[in-house]
């Protein structure tokens, strides 16, 4: 026998109750995953917000070399360090398609569907294509940035 | 960076070689000209990654097409085309077995072409973008490269006006004996 349905409001009701209950990720480990739950590849995000930071003052101090003003060395590490973040996604994002694919063949070779040699590619380049987009604005905020240096 | 961005299977002694030769013909010396050569490098090698995706799918596929569907049994002969194809070459026993099922290296080359249309096209578009960062790059390495050609030039300028001058500098004891 089924229970008795509740009404739209008590059911609201009993849901509203529920959600204050919920206390959500108590440990700090917790909060800090949870954090990213809604991240897909983080290359909107702020630079300052990713694992490149620490790098950035090397880059400077590197770049110092050229003759750069303080803020143009800032400037221009920045843009260096938001490339290599996007060109690194998609490097990581190719390699692990790659070993997917090959796994497929690796399976096709051993007797497996036929279908695994002729997987689509396209499918593997169209996750890609996604983070197109950035990788182009990196690179071209990069090129204007080397292009203010002429100025 | 510091690492060299290569893929399983790809050779690292190739890409740092190839590396090597092009910061050598472009000259590059100071820190962000040899930057801008690695990313060109870079641009290139996606480049020829991706053409050589096609040429592997075109390849496979035309394995596949020639060595029949995975419903029928894999004869000996079967395994020979597939194997002939994958490897890029042809024999009288692999052109005898395409005429059995009507085709031409060509003509399947085409077929291939055609039903992975979508496939290939999204290839060219990456190639397409790698291109159009490359092409940024060399105008940007350009402009690094002028740059410091313009500074090299200025500095050695200063030097010739620095010699020049040491030629009518009054020298201080002759400065002294004129108070």
């Amino acid at each position: 026998m089924q229970p008795p349905r509740m009404s739209d409001l008590k059911r609201q009701k009993a849901n509203r109750h529920n959600a204050m209950q919920s206390t959500g990720p108590r440990s700090d480990e917790g909060k800090r995953r949870s954090s990213v739950n809604a991240m897909r590849h983080g290359l909107t995000s702020p630079l300052e917000s990713s694992l490149w930071p620490p790098l950035l003052q090397p880059i400077e101090a590197l770049l110092a070399s050229e003759g750069l003003d303080k803020s143009q060395q800032r400037e221009l590490a920045a843009c260096i360090l938001n490339y290599e973040r996007n060109a690194d996604y998609q490097r990581l994002r190719y390699e692990s398609k790659v070993q997917e694919l090959s796994s497929l063949h690796l399976q096709a070779g051993k007797g497996g569907a036929e279908e695994c040699l002729s997987t689509p590619v396209w499918a593997m380049v169209a996750e890609l294509r996604n983070a197109d987009r950035h990788l182009r604005r990196a690179a071209n905020q990069l090129i204007e940035e080397c292009g203010l240096l002429d100025k | 960076m510091g690492k060299v961005p290569i893929l399983p299977g790809e050779s690292a002694e190739q890409y740092q070689q190839s590396l090597d030769a092009l910061i050598e013909e472009l000259g590059a010396k100071s820190v962000l000209q040899v930057y801008l050569a690695e990313k060109i490098h870079e641009c290139l090698w996606w480049i020829h990654r991706y053409e050589e995706q096609k040429r592997t799918t075109i390849i496979v596929h035309m394995a596949l097409l020639a060595s029949g569907s995975s419903t029928s049994q894999v004869t000996e002969t079967k395994e020979h085309v597939r194997s002939m194809i994958l490897a890029a070459t042809v024999d009288k026993q692999t052109t005898a077995a395409l005429r059995a099922i009507g085709h031409t290296l060509e003509s399947l080359q085409q077929k291939v072409m055609v039903e992975k249309q979508e496939s290939l096209l999204q290839l060219d578009q990456q190639i397409a973008l790698q291109s159009k960062i490359l092409t940024g790059f060399q105008r940007s390495y350009e402009v690094a490269f002028n740059r410091k050609m313009y500074a090299e030039r200025l500095e050695l300028q200063n030097i010739m006006m620095r010699q020049d001058l040491k030629g009518i500098e009054v020298p201080d004891d002759a400065a002294s004996s004129h108070e």
